[in-house]
């Protein structure tokens, strides 16, 4: 059985997810998380010890371009929907360099 | 079809009959599709966009190329004319696609999806953009960021989701056919509480290109018509391989229409899974979806019992990947290329990346996403064995009528319980159908078809022939009018 | 005791390198974007997939596959018959998805190597194939960014901690970029940003390294853009963890970046410590499932390398080691064909190898003229009694300046050098002219 998920576990993932919850949704996705996981557990009932993954149902494989066309859109179509345009670069409040 | 009635009140196949005599023009249509807009819809709140402008010069052309090119404009343009309403997660170029999202709600994109794209030259003219719950998270549509849409049939209760504004548009004859997306339970479901024919086509029969994804691997664009007629002529022009959408399938879509025209239920097996009868369904349910299997025996389909494994675990494992893929899709919005940033997300938005997150993350990735995978398996399996004895499988839509509007907020997981006879078939990729067989307490009923991976053939032409010997597809919401 | 062992005194480098490299190909990796980015406009060269606009998906590039995969041949490497795509999830402004499409768990080529000259065999981990980030620029106040490199095929070839010295790891590095221009699969121009490298570096005692223990910990500098940068990176680190290992303290597994004006490697820690990411198979692209048949025909595909050429130009033309190796590496690569052809005229295979390698101005000859003028230089070359005969002069005629050099300003002989090649008309060597001056002015 899964133990109650903490509030620290919560904002842990948030920091994953690039959201800011307020102290609220902090506790209401602790409860939410804790209740979720039980429906989730229910799996261990059933045995998949000899069972493989299925990620895909198509059965489809090495499917790729096909190659003959080159297609973009426009530096204007590009920049359509940015919320910072500058000079044509997509601007954004200055973040510290990861590298 | 009563013949006073605004040509909106029409299935596609009579438009496109009255379109080619000349009895109708496109214009009335888009015209009447308006009227009944303008009348209903500021209280079912079925749309988010309208564009009645754009739609009405569309159908002046198309109005004068029927004139000039008579009946001969139909071959190439099958849909010349035909207004239909578009689920607003289907990227429309040039006309906002928000997913009914508030972080969505400035975005324009540059591009068009394929599916509107294959309408658009199908000849098919788009009326605008119907509500949803945001980015499909939810089964009443009350999730939308912008408002909910309420139930044609009564209009206290919710019309299903997440295609309920799609499904409320076709109820209400505010359009001739919509388009809509299921993840698992999102045509189906509000088809079923509208009152309306639903198809879920099999994963990889329609290109996913352009429409926001929800659960990649679980997608899948489709219909909610007035007849199962509509569905399988649509189909033909939106299925197929796609070179923006590498998991669509190669297999060369079907001509349905035809198909199903002559299709021969004698001898047909269908497959009634006892666990999807054990569930707590409400009575209406019951009593309506038992009359549509004895229908069907009638008409000379074999009802065979078969064991399906308990659906119960669909939740666990529905929940697991698509809150997955949730986390992983929406993490694309940054509010640098496109939209607001990340705060507008709304609550029910939050909830699914966090969990998402939470499951995958290092030291539970084994316990639940790789756990889900193999249950999938296992579902996989199931159905397989089920289709070696039965041509297709049977069973409620949902276990209960439409709820009141609010009924979402009392658990975490409304969607995923409601949607729960749906998700074994959407985390199987199979394809779905699903039809109105009665009423309960006055709200409408629906059984739907699972059928094997493209065997829409099968779904359709059995759902088709249920439709021609019966009416529950014919009656309409009165919405106030005598 | 080289540099590098007074650097690290009782301490062994292990050392182990991430290269990336764009590969040529005419699409990007996952969209149909043209390839063809650099020096182009900003946002030029973007679509929606590599823009990661709400409903777009990837649809992967085969030339970049069969690519990756050849490389993977010519590393010695093992090629996956099933492989797939994941998605690697982290939040960064040049990331437009959140995730980056890469190969996690099964990747194209594992387990290769490349013997060194130092006698090394350097080990191979994987070679997989990814989608490249867009380029962000940071200004004062904003963060620019240019979609045109997301997107781009990367592929990143890692190693194993490998590397007991830096010139090993910068031999390696080369070979690979002449690999990977041999195979004409990428250009790995360091400059144009076409590959980059990475270096993890810990330091272990010599008990350690005799009994093959890796420590616990590494450092990871990223981001280094020359062969200089990697070594004054790379040394920089040293001095940094001996210090903490003398003071009985472990260096922290951390990445760090390299300041080039203070020469020390920067912490980059908290930037990092939420990285969890999350990996899982890419839903949108299937499994891609590959043959013995076809592995064969990559085979056939791939071209002579160098180190197989190196081995048949000593047998085949009886070229010396040293003339064989400057034409399989480097810049020689360039002059190889033309080796071959000059050396298919019955011409001697040293001699044309001297030449080429050695006069520019024989370079840019057609192979007629070429030819010629080698035929000509021979019919003209002096004899070596008349050219002692001329150095003799030279010495007696300028015996001011032969006193310069004896007291010591060698600079001079050159000067005789020229005097020399002066009276012989140009037909002595001026190399072998200055060996025998400096002979008779011993």
């Amino acid at each position: 059985m899964q133990a109650a998920v903490t509030h620290e576990t919560v904002q842990k993932v948030a920091k994953l997810c690039n959201l800011t919850l307020t102290q609220e949704e902090i506790s209401k996705f602790s409860i939410f998380f804790t209740d979720t996981l039980k429906y989730m557990d229910m799996l261990g009932e059933l045995d998949t010890s000899k069972i493989k993954e299925t990620y895909q149902v198509t059965g489809l494989t090495n499917i790729f371009q096909n190659g003959d066309s080159v297609k973009s859109l426009s530096v204007e179509q590009a920049l359509s929907n940015a919320s910072e345009n500058i000079n044509n670069y997509f601007g954004t409040k200055a973040v510290f360099d990861r590298k | 079809m009563n013949n006073t009635k605004n040509t909106n009140y029409l299935t596609l196949l009579d438009s496109i009959t009255k379109l080619k005599s000349g009895e109708i023009s496109s214009t009335q249509l888009v015209e009447d599709c308006f009227s009944q807009i303008e009348r209903f819809d500021p209280e079912l709140k079925a749309f988010i966009y309208l564009q009645k402008a754009t739609a009405l010069k569309e159908a002046e052309l198309a109005d004068k190329k029927i004139k000039n090119q008579g009946v001969g404009a139909f071959s190439t343009q099958p849909l010349l004319g035909i207004p239909y309403a578009c689920k607003d997660n289907f990227s429309t170029l040039g006309v906002q696609t928000t997913a009914s999202s508030s972080i969505l709600k400035n975005y324009i994109p540059p591009f068009e999806s394929t599916v509107t794209k294959k309408l658009k030259d199908a000849g098919a003219i788009m009326l605008g953009k119907t509500n949803m719950d945001a980015f499909a998270h939810g089964s009443s549509t009350e999730n939308s960021d912008f408002f909910p849409t309420k139930n044609p049939w009564d209009k206290t209760r919710v019309p299903g989701g997440s295609s309920g504004g799609s499904a409320v548009a076709v109820a209400s004859n505010m359009c001739i056919f919509a388009i809509g997306s299921e993840t698992a339970g999102s045509i189906r479901g509000p088809a079923v509480w509208c009152g309306v024919t639903g198809l879920k086509p099999t994963y990889g029969r329609v290109s996913r290109y352009g429409v926001v994804a929800m659960a990649s691997s679980t997608d899948s664009p489709g219909l909610i018509t007035k007849s199962v007629m509509d569905s399988a002529q649509v189909l033909s022009l939106i299925a197929g391989k796609d070179e923006f959408d590498a998991t669509t399938s190669p297999e060369k879509p079907s001509d349905y229409f035809s198909q199903i025209l002559d299709f021969n239920i004698k001898g047909m097996k269908i497959g009634i899974p006892k666990s999807y009868f054990t569930l707590e369904l409400e009575d209406g349910v019951r009593l309506s979806v038992e009359g549509a299997i004895k229908k069907l025996e009638d008409l000379g389909a074999t009802i065979v019992e078969i064991d399906l494994l308990d659906p119960k675990y669909s939740i666990g494992v529905y929940t697991i990947l698509q809150r997955s893929e949730v986390s992983s899709n929406l993490a694309r919005l940054d509010g640098i290329r496109y939209g607001g940033p990340r705060t507008q997300f709304g609550f029910e938005a939050k909830k699914r990346m966090m969990l998402g997150a939470y499951v995958l993350s290092a030291g539970y990735y084994d316990q639940y996403y790789a756990k889900a995978q193999k249950v999938r398996t296992l579902i996989l399996e199931d159905f397989n064995n089920a289709y070696k004895k039965v041509d297709v499988i049977l069973g409620p839509t949902m276990p209960g009528i439409a709820p009141e509007l609010g009924a979402a907020d009392a658990s975490p997981l409304f969607g995923e319980l409601a949607d729960i006879l749906q998700e074994p078939s959407s985390i199987a990729g199979l394809c779905a159908v699903t039809v109105p067989c009665g009423f309960s307490q006055g709200l409408p009923v629906g059984f739907q078809l699972i059928g094997n991976y493209f065997d829409e053939n099968k779904v359709l032409g059995i759902s088709y022939v249920y439709q021609q010997h019966t009416d529950f597809h014919t009656k309409f919401p009165t919405m106030g009018e005598k | 005791m080289t540099d590098l062992e007074k650097l690290l005194g009782e301490y062994r480098l292990v050392l182990g390198l991430e290269i990336h490299l764009h590969l040529k190909t005419k699409t990007k990796m996952f969209c149909y974007c043209d390839a063809k980015i650099y020096d182009s406009a900003p946002n030029s060269h973007t679509c929606p997939v590599c823009l990661g606009l709400p409903g777009a998906l990837p649809i992967p590039n085969f030339e970049a596959v069969r690519k990756t995969q050849l490389l993977g041949l010519a590393l010695g490497c093992s090629l996956n018959e099933h492989t797939r795509f994941d998605r690697k999830h982290y939040s960064y402004p040049d990331l437009p998805k959140g995730y980056q499409i890469s190969q996690y768990q099964q990747p194209f080529c594992e387990s290769g190597f490349i013997e060194l000259s130092s006698g090394q065999k350097a080990d191979i981990e994987r070679i997989h194939l990814e989608e490249d980030t867009a380029k962000s620029m940071h200004k004062v106040d904003k963060t620019l960014i240019d979609f045109n490199k997301s997107g781009m095929p990367l592929v990143e070839i890692v190693t194993k901690p490998t590397f007991k010295t830096i010139d090993d790891a910068v031999e390696f590095s080369k070979r690979i970029q002449d690999a990977i221009r041999i195979l004409g699969i990428a250009d790995g121009d360091m400059e144009k940003g076409q590959m980059r490298l990475e270096a993890n570096i810990s330091l272990r005692t010599t008990e350690m390294e005799r009994e093959g223990k890796i420590p616990t910990y590494k450092v990871e500098i990223k981001n280094i853009n020359s062969f200089k940068f990697m070594e004054k990176a790379v040394k920089a680190e040293i001095i940094r963890q001996r210090g903490l290992l003398e003071n009985g303290s472990q260096p922290i597994q951390e990445n760090r970046g390299y300041d080039e004006d203070k020469n020390l490697t920067i912490s980059q820690r908290g930037k990092e410590d939420a990285h969890d990411y999350r990996y899982f198979p890419e839903p949108d692209i299937p499994p891609m499932v590959f043959d013995e048949d076809y592995f064969e025909q990559l085979r056939e595909e791939l071209p002579e390398l160098p180190s197989k050429i190196k081995t048949r130009l000593v047998s085949e033309y009886s070229l010396s080691v040293k003339n064989a190796d400057f034409l399989t590496k480097g810049q020689g690569l360039e002059l190889l064909n033309r080796f071959e052809e000059l050396c298919s005229n019955n011409l001697e295979p040293e001699k044309v190898a001297n030449l080429l390698i050695n006069k520019q101005e024989y370079r840019e000859l057609s192979s007629q003229d070429f030819i010629k003028k080698m035929q000509e230089t021979n019919s003209k070359s002096i004899d070596s009694a008349d050219l002692d005969e001329i150095i003799k002069s030279v010495v007696q005629e300028n015996s001011g300046v032969v006193s310069q050099y004896k007291l010591g300003k060698i600079s001079v002989i050159e000067f005789l050098v020229g005097q020399v090649m002066k009276k012989s008309k140009g037909t002595a060597d001026a190399l072998v002219v200055r060996d025998l001056l400096i002979g008779r002015l011993k």
